[in-house]
């Protein structure tokens, strides 16, 4: 029994010829927050497709709960309470808010917790109640993250995934979602990893933060101590 | 004269919209482009035949049993064919091809040439107030494939089988995320398409005679409907197909039955001129 709810232990992993992750080795408490901070292509998103089960790995071990996870198909990984918000979003652009909503609960099988579930999601994102029988992919850019946040909680997850959030939609939107992923963080006891690009974010809504640099963890702390460490401030936060 | 050429428009629309719904299900799935589509129609026109003609079951069950056996063979030819190679376009196209030709030629070997016919349990005449008389089977045959596809409409647009489909239609990796396993859903899709080839050959059998060949005009009629529905849009084959079953009876009956078939043709090149993602497309 280790104390942590995810262990990554030197993972490789890659795109056909291109290697993603060199060796990555981070672990997660229950109801931690933990930011994945870099550049494009540094492997903030690969490692969080490896633990979705969407990349395959090369070598190394996944550990969820006390269990070996790697090498199982993405559809079998949910139902552990891995859940994953997606770059790009990737909601179901022609059929209802309910309907993605019900999609994300496909791995429950009563009818009761999903209900349940719905309502809590609704009086976290009310503006999705509101739209409930609109067709997704007519809604705004931060409707949609709201509605793949909101999907992601549908399966009543233990660990959410989020990969870049802030990715095209304005400050206040953004500021909006991640104070609900605060919220869900405290209130539901959800453990979050987070890729965002945005360095100021990935510092002030985290515990705790790892950097990385082609496919390699190169700095890891507390998410103040790195906002005050030479290289982050340097190359991440733009300030001389 | 009119009104018959009306039915016979509306009993080969609901007969095209059946084959053409359940390929455009599969190409919107799996996008695969079925060319083995009509094999399971003449499977089904077959199946039909022997269960009522030799072995003498009820037609109604014989139908019935179409819908028990079909998704069966359907998730084996997935499995079996079509799932290693899916992801290489024209692999999966030629795979489709090869199936239909080795199936067709199985089929003259085991079912031999001669021609077969199924006699539809209700038959006589309806007597329309302008004076037109209708056979009741063409009517029934109309009737009962319209109920099949409002069932079709509802498992897919209002079942828990149904959204998973479209999660994978949409987007396959999102559905994988969702917990919903795609090969799986994709075999199901390609299940459900080949069972409403099978249910058309079904019917058809009741209203032409059948051979081993007889799936490869509807699935090219088929083809037309999709092009002109808009490729993966059910509702837009729907339409499409009615309005080539009125070009075909009006057409056939007015100006020879050549002359549908090149009519329809025709309206492909014209919406493949102006409106190339069909009728309900997206642009």
């Amino acid at each position: 029994m280790s104390l942590a709810l995810l262990e990554i232990k030197d993972v490789k992993a890659g795109y056909g010829a291109a290697v993603a992750l060199q060796g990555i080795s981070l672990s997660l408490r229950q109801g931690e927050r933990v930011s994945l901070l870099g550049a494009n292509g540094a492997g903030k998103s690969s490692i969080v497709n490896v633990i979705s089960g969407l990349l395959p790995i090369r070598s190394g071990e996944v550990w969820f709960q006390d269990e070996r996870i790697d090498g199982r198909p993405a559809h079998r990984i949910v139902g552990l309470g891995i859940s994953q918000v997606p770059e790009g979003r990737l909601i179901f652009p022609k059929m209802s808010v309910w309907e993605n909503l019900e999609l994300g609960a496909t791995v429950l099988d009563e009818a009761e917790q999903k209900s349940g579930l719905l309502e809590q999601v609704f009086e976290l994102f009310p503006r999705l109640a509101e739209r409930r029988k609109q067709m997704a992919g007519t809604m705004s850019g931060g409707e949609q993250q709201m509605l793949a946040v909101g999907r992601a909680l549908m399966s009543r997850p233990k660990l959410i995934l989020s990969d870049e959030i802030s990715m095209g939609l304005a400050p206040v939107v953004v500021r909006d979602i991640y104070d609900t992923l605060l919220r869900i963080n405290q209130e539901w006891g959800v453990t979050l990893l987070m890729v965002e690009q945005e360095a100021k974010l990935a510092l002030e809504v985290a515990d705790s933060c790892h950097l990385l640099e082609s496919g390699r963890i190169v700095a890891s702390g507390p998410a103040d101590e790195m906002a005050r460490s030479e290289l982050v401030r340097k190359v991440y936060l733009a300030e001389d | 004269m009119f009104m018959q050429m009306v039915v016979t428009g509306l009993v080969l629309g609901s007969i095209y919209m059946l084959v053409a719904s359940g390929l455009t299900l599969i190409y919107g799935i799996m996008h695969q482009v079925n060319m083995a589509h009509g094999v399971f129609f003449m499977l089904g026109a077959m199946t039909t035949y022997y269960a009522t003609e030799v072995l003498g079951l009820p037609y109604f069950a014989a139908l019935l049993s179409l819908v028990l056996v079909f998704p069966v063979i359907g998730v084996a030819f997935e499995r079996a064919i079509f799932r290693s190679i899916r992801h290489i376009w024209l692999a999966g196209y030629m795979a489709t091809v090869g199936v239909w030709m080795l199936m067709e030629g199985l089929g003259w070997q085991v079912f031999g040439t001669e021609q077969k016919a199924v006699s539809f349990p209700i038959t006589g005449l309806v007597k329309l107030p302008g004076g037109a008389v209708l056979p009741l089977n063409k009517l029934w045959v109309g009737l009962i494939a319209i109920a099949i596809m409002a069932g079709v409409y509802y498992l897919v647009g209002r079942t828990a089988l149904g959204r998973q489909l479209r999660a994978v239609e949409q987007n396959p990796r999102a559905a994988e995320l969702m917990g919903i396993n795609a090969d799986r859903a994709m075999a199901k899709g390609f299940a459900l398409g080949v069972t409403l080839a099978a249910l058309a050959g079904g019917l058809v059998s009741t209203l032409y005679s059948v051979d081993p060949s007889c799936g490869s005009t509807p699935m090219l009629k088929a083809f037309i409907v999709i092009i002109l529905g808009g490729l993966g849009n059910v509702t837009g084959s729907v339409i499409a197909a009615f309005i080539l079953g009125f070009i075909d009876s009006f057409g056939g009956t007015l100006l020879g039955h050549q002359a549908g078939h090149f009519m329809g043709f025709g309206l492909v090149i014209l919406i493949l001129i102006f409106k190339p993602s069909g009728i309900l497309g997206d642009e």
